[in-house]
């Protein structure tokens, strides 16, 4: 309970201007790089990451907090208006929501995705906060054996819930591994994979790896695609003409969509968030599903359900919460944002733990008022306010946006550590990452291999240590039973689902 | 949509043979690795590169035969690389004159390129260097005068 006061208490950090300044910047930002097709928010933290060097960490995890809850839910904005999602968990927002702009429901629309991200954003992040003790003791319980064991169940579920190839994703989680291990071993003096060179004995960072795989490999891939135009909104059209007070949704429409669906869709979006490397996507399609199963008027599901936008819109946002509970606790990233945020967190020399609620709560409070803030008081005020104006987005020329980006990637990987050999290696690792990417292989699992490859090493060889080399600790210790049990149960279950929707 | 089988590695992706090479060479090191304790302890150092590279090799040969036998696959083919391949060469020239020339000198001309790949504002010549100009400026201003951060200027060689 002292907890949770010790939270709240710590929102009154947000009072500060510049910490406001920080969360309003964090949120416009989050809001533009979701909206746009082709960036996410995940880029926008990415770039985020070589500032934090500069800057205290309060207002960079606030500045994270604010983009992550902005861009899962301003991928509604163009996924509505001009039926391209701006992020991927977006895409039954775009089925449901496209269809009522082209029946002149617009703003409407609009209206229920901000209304559903509020709710969803305003549970998930009391979930998260009335849930943090009890994640924490539940941290205390688990021993070195059930540690390994966690990080093996976080990589096995990134590895298999990959939409595409299983030995693709399993490819790039190991490719992950492997850079880690390049430098210094884990756990003793020796140098490893240096090929007798100074500058590998250092290891490599994680801060190029993150700016060429999701900033450079972009720029890349777009490149690439450069022939596709995007869609172009005629400015005399009336269907792209949105009032603001058709944002405001009724209320019988609101009745109708009901509040269960509000609740069921904010408790799926917040586990879901849980699972490391589900994302918003499977929140939204899962909840999505579920809503269309269980609703009274199905029929209305892929022609403009506001149904379907609330409860697709309401687990996304739910999902922030649920995404931040096994990376502070375990450092195990829930999504690619929080892996990112991760990487902020390490680069300031916080260690993800029970300890950090302990020690640090005057640096983590800030970052979950960020989130209540950012869903409760500033997706509606910014769709009011901005609203009518955000069919422009699109309108900023892509060779004007994306060498912009290459210039901030460049040079926030330069300014970080004075060093030119990690500029180098940003645009080696951009490369590499753009053709993993063309060739079907995800990039998630090859950072999250990456950053949990290193934890993964030195608890197997510590739980070894500890029994004289007998593997069986990992059968005996509980803790460690259970993960590996529910491994093999989430493997299972996702390998006949996708056998299923194969068949 | 199936992509017509290419000439170039009878079609298949480059990746798993870049893959292979990458674990050879990882397996190479991984064998000169030596534990500060001694031998005699199966656990080590050279544990996980070990079977991290035994398992790549594995998950490599998985995909090879996949895509072998999966005549349907989209093939690999070059078609589309040469805007991203521009995009990586001005990039690298950028990376190699950055500390030397400096900020201003090396973005700006980087920029153009990038506009001038990019097809940005390419029937008005003057406005794309104004809108290169502009961006190098902007970026300045952020990262010099709001973050405070000393940016290379232009150092002579010898």
């Amino acid at each position: 309970m002292q907890t949770i006061v010790d939270i709240f208490l710590g929102f009154g950090v947000l009072a500060d201007l510049k910490i406001i300044t920080f969360l309003i910047g964090g949120f416009l930002i989050g809001t533009f790089f979701g909206a746009m097709p082709g960036l996410t928010s995940v880029l926008a933290i990415a770039l985020l990451l070589p500032f934090t060097y500069s800057i205290d960490v309060v207002p960079a995890l606030v500045m994270c907090a604010s983009i992550f809850m902005a861009g899962m839910y301003s991928g509604s904005i163009t996924a509505t208006t001009i039926n391209i999602p701006g992020a991927p968990s977006s895409m039954m927002t775009a089925l449901e929501g496209n269809a009522l702009m082209k029946q002149g429901f617009g703003a409407n629309a609009l209206g229920h995705a901000a209304l559903g991200s509020i709710i969803g954003g305003v549970i998930g992040t009391l979930m998260l906060i009335f849930l943090m003790p009890i994640a924490s003791d539940l941290a205390l319980w688990v021993r070195t054996p059930g540690k390994f064991s966690l990080i093996f169940f976080a990589l096995a579920v990134i590895i298999f819930i990959d939409t595409g190839s299983t030995e693709k994703s399993l490819a790039a989680a190991l490719f992950g591994i492997m850079l880690a291990t390049i430098g210094i071993d884990v756990l003793e003096p020796v140098a490893r994979i240096n090929f007798g060179t100074e500058i590998l004995t250092q290891g490599i960072d994680l801060m190029p790896l993150i700016i060429g795989a999701f900033a450079l490999s972009e720029i890349l891939v777009q490149a690439e695609n450069w022939n596709v135009k995007a869609t172009r909104i005629d400015p005399n059209d009336p269907v792209a003409l949105i009032r603001r007070r058709d944002f405001i949704p009724k209320m019988s429409e609101i009745r109708q969509i009901g509040l269960w669906t509000y609740l069921r869709s904010a408790l799926i979006g917040y586990s879901t968030g849980v699972l490391p490397g589900a994302g918003g996507s499977m929140a939204a399609f899962v909840s999505y599903a579920e809503a269309n199963r269980r609703s009274s008027q199905p029929e209305t599901f892929g022609k403009g359900s506001r149904e379907g936008i609330a409860a697709a819109e309401t687990a996304n946002n739910a999902m922030c919460g649920g995404a931040f509970v096994p990376m502070m606790m375990f450092g195990i990233p829930g999504d690619a944002t929080t892996a990112v945020v991760l990487g902020v967190l390490i680069i300031n020399g916080l260690q993800p733990g029970p300890q950090l609620l302990d020690n640090q709560m005057d640096l983590i409070a800030p970052m979950f008022g960020s989130l209540l803030i950012s869903a409760l008081i500033l997706i509606p005020l910014t769709l009011f306010l901005m609203g009518p104006y955000f069919i422009r987005i699109v309108r900023i020329p892509q060779g004007l946006l994306y060498s912009g980006i290459a210039v901030v990637a460049l040079v926030g990987s330069y300014v970080a550590t004075f060093s030119v050999f990690q500029m180098t290696l940003a645009v080696v690792f951009g490369v590499i990452c753009y053709l993993l990417r063309r060739e079907g292989y995800s990039i998630v699992p090859l950072l999250l291999g990456f950053i949990l490859g290193p934890d993964l090493e030195q608890y197997f060889r510590r739980s070894l240590s500890l029994e004289d080399g007998n593997p069986i600790v990992f059968i005996t210790n509980p803790d460690s039973l259970v993960f590996l049990l529910l491994t093999a149960a989430f493997v299972f279950a996702i390998r006949r689902r996708k056998r299923s929707s194969e068949a | 949509m199936t992509q017509p089988r290419s000439k170039f590695l009878f079609g298949l992706s480059p990746v798993p043979i870049g893959l292979a090479i990458f674990t050879t060479l990882y397996l190479w090191q991984a064998f000169y690795i030596r534990s500060s304790f001694g031998g005699g302890q199966l656990v080590g150092p050279k544990f996980l590169p070990i079977v991290a590279a035994l398992m790549m090799y594995g998950a490599i040969a998985t995909i090879v035969i996949r895509q072998i036998r999966d005549k349907s696959d989209a093939r690999f083919n070059l078609q589309g690389m040469a805007r991203p391949a521009k995009v990586v060469l001005v990039t690298l020239l950028y990376v190699a004159a950055f500390p030397f020339i400096g900020y201003a000198l090396s973005t700006f001309p980087y920029v153009l390129v990038l506009y001038f790949i990019f097809e940005f504002e390419a029937k008005r010549p003057i406005r794309r260097i104004g809108f290169a100009a502009l961006t190098t400026a902007v970026f300045y201003l952020l990262y010099a005068v709001i973050f405070g951060i000393r940016l290379p200027g232009f150092e002579v060689p010898f």
